[in-house]
C-alpha cells in the first residue's frame, strides 16, 4: 500500500494496463479531487457527480493507451472529467444545480484573493461574504467560472488550465481577466461592496 | 476500495471493457497529421494556380475589357481558388489544433504560419508547373469547372476579338513579315 502511494502516475498507468484491477488505484488516487472540481464546477448533486466520474473513469480507462507522460496525468484526467461533465449536462438538461459549495478553507482563498477586486464592506461577516462569493461565482458564465475555479480553487497553473481547456496560455491569462472584471461586476449589482 | 472504484471496476468487467491498443492511436495521430499535410499541399497547389493565372494575364488588354486598372484585377482574379485557399487553410488550422500539443499555440501564429507555408508551396509548386496537371485534369474531367473557367474568359474573347486583323490578311504572312522588321 505504501509502495502505491509512492509510485507515480505514470507508473500507476502502467500497471493498470497490465492488470485490470490496478485501475483501482488511480481512482482512488483521483476521485477526491475530480468529484470536488465537478462540484466545484456546476454544483452537480452527488448522485450526478458520481454517474460524470463513472463515465470519466471508463473513459480515462478505454484511452490509458493514449496517455503521454510528458503530460501531467492530472490535466488528462481533468479534462476528460470536465467533457464529460459537459456532455453530462446537454444530455440531462433538467438536472439540478444546487449552489456552489466550498468548505471554509476554499471561502478563504476566495476571499482572499477576490477581494481585491471588490472593496469588500467591513462590517459584512466572512460567513456572508463567503455565502456571497459563492453566488455571484455561480452566476458567471461557464467559460469565466470554469477559469477561475481551476485558477484559485483547484490551484492550477496557466500550463495545466492550458491543457484542460484546450486553450493557449495567453488566452487563459485573457480569460482568467475577464472572469475577474466581470466577477467584479456580478459583486457590485449584489452590493458586495462598499 | 471505495465504493466508487467498486462500481467502476464493476462497469469495466461486466462491459468487458478494456483499453483501445496503442496502434489505434498512432493510426488516429498519423491520419490526424497526413490530413493536415494534405490541406497545406491542396493550399499550395491553390495559390501555384492563382499565381499562374495572375502571371498569365495580359493586363492591358484586361484594362481595356474591364475599363480600369481596379477593375481589370477584379475581372481576372479566380475567386474559386481563393475561396478554396481559405477553405485549407481553415481546415489545416482546424486540424492542427486537436493535435496534442496543437491548443497551446495561439491561433493568428497557427494561420499565419498555414499563410506562410501554402505561400511559399505555392511559390514552389508554380516554379515546377506542379500545379499544371492538377488543373488540366480538373478542366478534362469536371465540367461545371471547364464552364466556369469558359465564363470567366468570355470578357477576354471579346477583346481579343475586336483586336482582330482586317479579314482577308493571312496571318502567317503578317507573322513573317513581323519577324523581317528591324
Amino acid at each position: 500500500m505504501k509502495d502505491l502511494k509512492e509510485k507515480s502516475d505514470s507508473q500507476l498507468v502502467t500497471l493498470a494496463l497490465k492488470n485490470q484491477d490496478s485501475f483501482e488505484h488511480l481512482v482512488n488516487r483521483y476521485e477526491k479531487k475530480l468529484s470536488r472540481y465537478v462540484r466545484r464546477l456546476y454544483g452537480l448533486s452527488s448522485e450526478c457527480i458520481e454517474d460524470v466520474l463513472q463515465e470519466a473513469f471508463i473513459k480515462i480507462y478505454v484511452n490509458l493507451n493514449d496517455y503521454d507522460p510528458s503530460y501531467s496525468f492530472s490535466s488528462w484526467a481533468y479534462r476528460i472529467t470536465h467533457n464529460e461533465t459537459v456532455n453530462y449536462l446537454r444530455k440531462n438538461k433538467k438536472v439540478t444545480i444546487v449552489p456552489l459549495e466550498t468548505d471554509d478553507e476554499e471561502s478563504a482563498n476566495l476571499i482572499d484573493i477576490l477581494k481585491s477586486e471588490i472593496d469588500v464592506a467591513k462590517e459584512v461577516s466572512r460567513k456572508d461574504i463567503a455565502e456571497r462569493i459563492r453566488k455571484a461565482i455561480s452566476m458567471l458564465p461557464d467559460k469565466y467560472r470554469e477559469v477561475l475555479v481551476l485558477r484559485y480553487m483547484e490551484d492550477m497553473d496557466y500550463k495545466e488550465i492550458s491543457d484542460i481547456l484546450r486553450m493557449p496560455m495567453g488566452t487563459v491569462a485573457t480569460t482568467i481577466n475577464r472572469a475577474k472584471e466581470k466577477f467584479k461586476q456580478i459583486a457590485e449589482k449584489m452590493h458586495l461592496n462598499s | 476500495m471505495s465504493k466508487l472504484s467498486n462500481k467502476i471496476l464493476d462497469k469495466i468487467k461486466k462491459g468487458k471493457v478494456t483499453p483501445k491498443p496503442r496502434w489505434y492511436f498512432v493510426l488516429m495521430h498519423t491520419l490526424l497529421g497526413t490530413a493536415i499535410l494534405t490541406s497545406i499541399i491542396i493550399g499550395g497547389i491553390a495559390v501555384a494556380i492563382v499565381i499562374r493565372n495572375l502571371s498569365l494575364t495580359d493586363w492591358e488588354l484586361a484594362r481595356q475589357s474591364a475599363g480600369g486598372h481596379v477593375r481589370s484585377f477584379f475581372m481576372i482574379i479566380p475567386y474559386i481558388w481563393i475561396i478554396f485557399i481559405g477553405l485549407t487553410i481553415f481546415l489545416a488550422d482546424l486540424l492542427f489544433r486537436h493535435t496534442k500539443k496543437g491548443h497551446r499555440i495561439e491561433i493568428w501564429k497557427i494561420i499565419a504560419a498555414s499563410v506562410a507555408i501554402s505561400m511559399v508551396l505555392g511559390g514552389l509548386f508554380f516554379i515546377t508547373k506542379a500545379d499544371k496537371p492538377f488543373e488540366d485534369g480538373l478542366r478534362r474531367n469536371l465540367r461545371p469547372y471547364e464552364q466556369w473557367e469558359k465564363k470567366r474568359m468570355a470578357p477576354w474573347r471579346k477583346e481579343i476579338l475586336k483586336q482582330r486583323p482586317p479579314k482577308g490578311i493571312n496571318m502567317k504572312i503578317n507573322e513573317r513579315k513581323f519577324r523581317e522588321l528591324p
